[in-house]
């Protein structure tokens, strides 16, 4: 009874580290997409209706899910707090405490986004919004691949993995 | 009281400049405070301030590039696409009634400018209210039909504004005169400063205001919506702000108008208002003139003749 028990708690344990990786993966590529969504909506909003900054990024933090979300909501509490530190201020700090992980590479397309977004007019905004919504829609793509790909890799290993170890106790 | 609150109304503008620049305003005592009409930020150049007696420097407060952006993204609550498409204009109203002056390089399509980037300079003009500034010409705007239609012209930064601004508040409120509806076509917000439908500024009880629309576009909603027995627009520039203004005067409202010129002679230079002037609308024209001892004003009719 009590290897058997113990057994049960080593495959448990194993899972969780395989699925859990497996969940990092998909909840990476859940933020890519979110975030993509969200630059191609600011994109819309700064060609048609020049609405102001704030204004979109509460829109952003109520409608995108995930750390997405948490991330739009993080850059308006902090430039709402201290609107003279700016908005790439803001957006570079809540980058780092809601979107942790992140590639750099990706980290740092959203931060030159954040370097124009609020402090020019609305045509170079929308320059820096396309070319940052391109990478990050390569960003996903890849993302998307390795999630399919690494995903069915962690799970299957955490699984014989963790056969593996009640064997070898046994 | 009015040194405080003109002071007040400083200090609510000055929060739109960067924080060591925003401080050196900040330790100008009351009085001085409560003098300035304009905060002057040009690149590499100290802070300075207007008062009647003339520009003012602030030692040791060099403004820079980043200084002159940081006001812009403060004044367009980071929102700089929000308001360049405004620099038409020349300035930008900002929240409070101020108004925000922008020079740089400019970016012209078509013939016009449309966009300005790398800021050199700018100007922020304190919108400023004197309670009982207008008690000295408000009499001489009444005759035999009441309120007559009134012209008050100054050159640039003379105060018009601020004195339009006192005599809607005091005709609103029947200070001094019978109380009329005042309605208030706002087009850039200097004169009520609507935030949120309240006006940030005394405009008087019975005033309407119509913000952020083209003049002559307020002027007629507020003739056909609100019934207004006055009719208030500040700076005339545009053909169709005479145009509206010839049709108010038909209905029998009374104006009341502001425009840039240091006297009527230099109106009559200017085809647009030669025209409202040959109509005979305004029976009062004031003067604003700046002198050392500070501003004076000068009533005359519609002819020029002292009133």
């Amino acid at each position: 009874m009590v290897k058997l028990l113990g057994a049960a708690c080593v495959m448990a344990g194993a899972l969780r580290c395989g699925f859990g990786a497996v969940g990092r993966l998909w909840g990476r590529l859940q933020t890519l997409e979110e975030l993509h969504a969200a630059l191609a909506w600011l994109e819309e909003e700064l060609t048609f209706r020049l609405t102001p900054l704030p204004r979109l990024l509460e829109e952003l933090g109520r409608t995108r899910k995930g750390a997405a979300g948490r991330f739009f909501q993080e850059t308006l509490r902090r430039l709402q707090a201290d609107p003279e530190g700016g908005v790439y201020q803001s957006w570079r700090q809540a980058m780092v405490q809601c979107l942790p992980d992140l590639q750099p590479e990706e980290r740092q397309t959203l931060l030159e986004v954040g370097q124009t977004l609020g402090r020019f007019d609305a045509q170079t905004q929308r320059q820096a919004l396309l070319r940052g919504r391109q990478r990050l829609a390569a960003f996903r793509d890849e993302a998307r691949g390795e999630a399919r790909r690494l995903g069915r890799v962690y799970a299957a290993l955490s699984l014989t993995g963790g056969t593996a170890i009640i064997l070898l106790l046994i | 009281m009015e040194t405080a609150r003109a002071a007040e109304r400083l200090d609510q503008a000055a929060r739109l400049l960067p924080g060591p620049l925003r401080q050196r305003v900040a330790a100008l005592p009351l009085e001085r405070r409560a003098e300035v009409e304009e905060l002057r930020l040009r690149r590499g150049r100290p802070l300075s301030f207007l008062t009647s007696e003339g520009e003012i420097f602030l030692p040791d407060t060099a403004v820079t590039g980043r200084d002159l952006d940081t006001v812009l993204e403060l004044a367009s609550a980071s929102s700089v696409h929000t308001v360049l498409a405004q620099v038409k204009n020349g300035f930008v109203a900002v929240p409070g009634g101020h108004r925000l002056g922008l020079c740089g390089t400019g970016v012209v399509e078509g013939g016009a400018l449309t966009n300005l980037r790398e800021l050199s300079s700018l100007s922020l003009r304190i919108a400023r209210e004197f309670r009982g500034l207008c008690w000295e010409v408000l009499p001489k705007l009444w005759g035999a039909r009441g309120l007559e239609s009134t012209l008050i012209l100054s050159p640039p930064g003379g105060g018009k504004t601020t004195l339009l601004r006192d005599l809607i508040r005091a005709i609103s409120a029947g200070e001094g005169c019978p109380p009329r509806r005042v309605g208030v076509a706002d087009e850039r917000g200097e004169l009520a400063a609507v935030a949120n439908g309240e006006p940030a500024l005394d405009i008087g009880p019975r005033s309407d205001v119509m913000s952020a629309c083209p003049k002559a576009v307020g002027m007629m909603t507020l003739l056909r919506g609100m019934n207004p027995q006055v009719l208030a627009v500040d700076e005339i520039t545009q053909p169709e702000d005479v145009e509206a203004m010839l049709q108010a005067a038909g209905c029998g409202v009374a104006l009341l108008a502001t425009a840039h010129g240091g006297s009527l002679a230099d109106l009559d230079r200017r085809p647009l208002y030669r025209r409202l002037m040959a109509q005979g609308i305004f029976g009062r024209v004031v003067l604003i003139e700046n002198a050392a001892d500070g501003r004076r004003y000068s009533v005359t009719d519609g002819e020029g003749r002292p009133w």
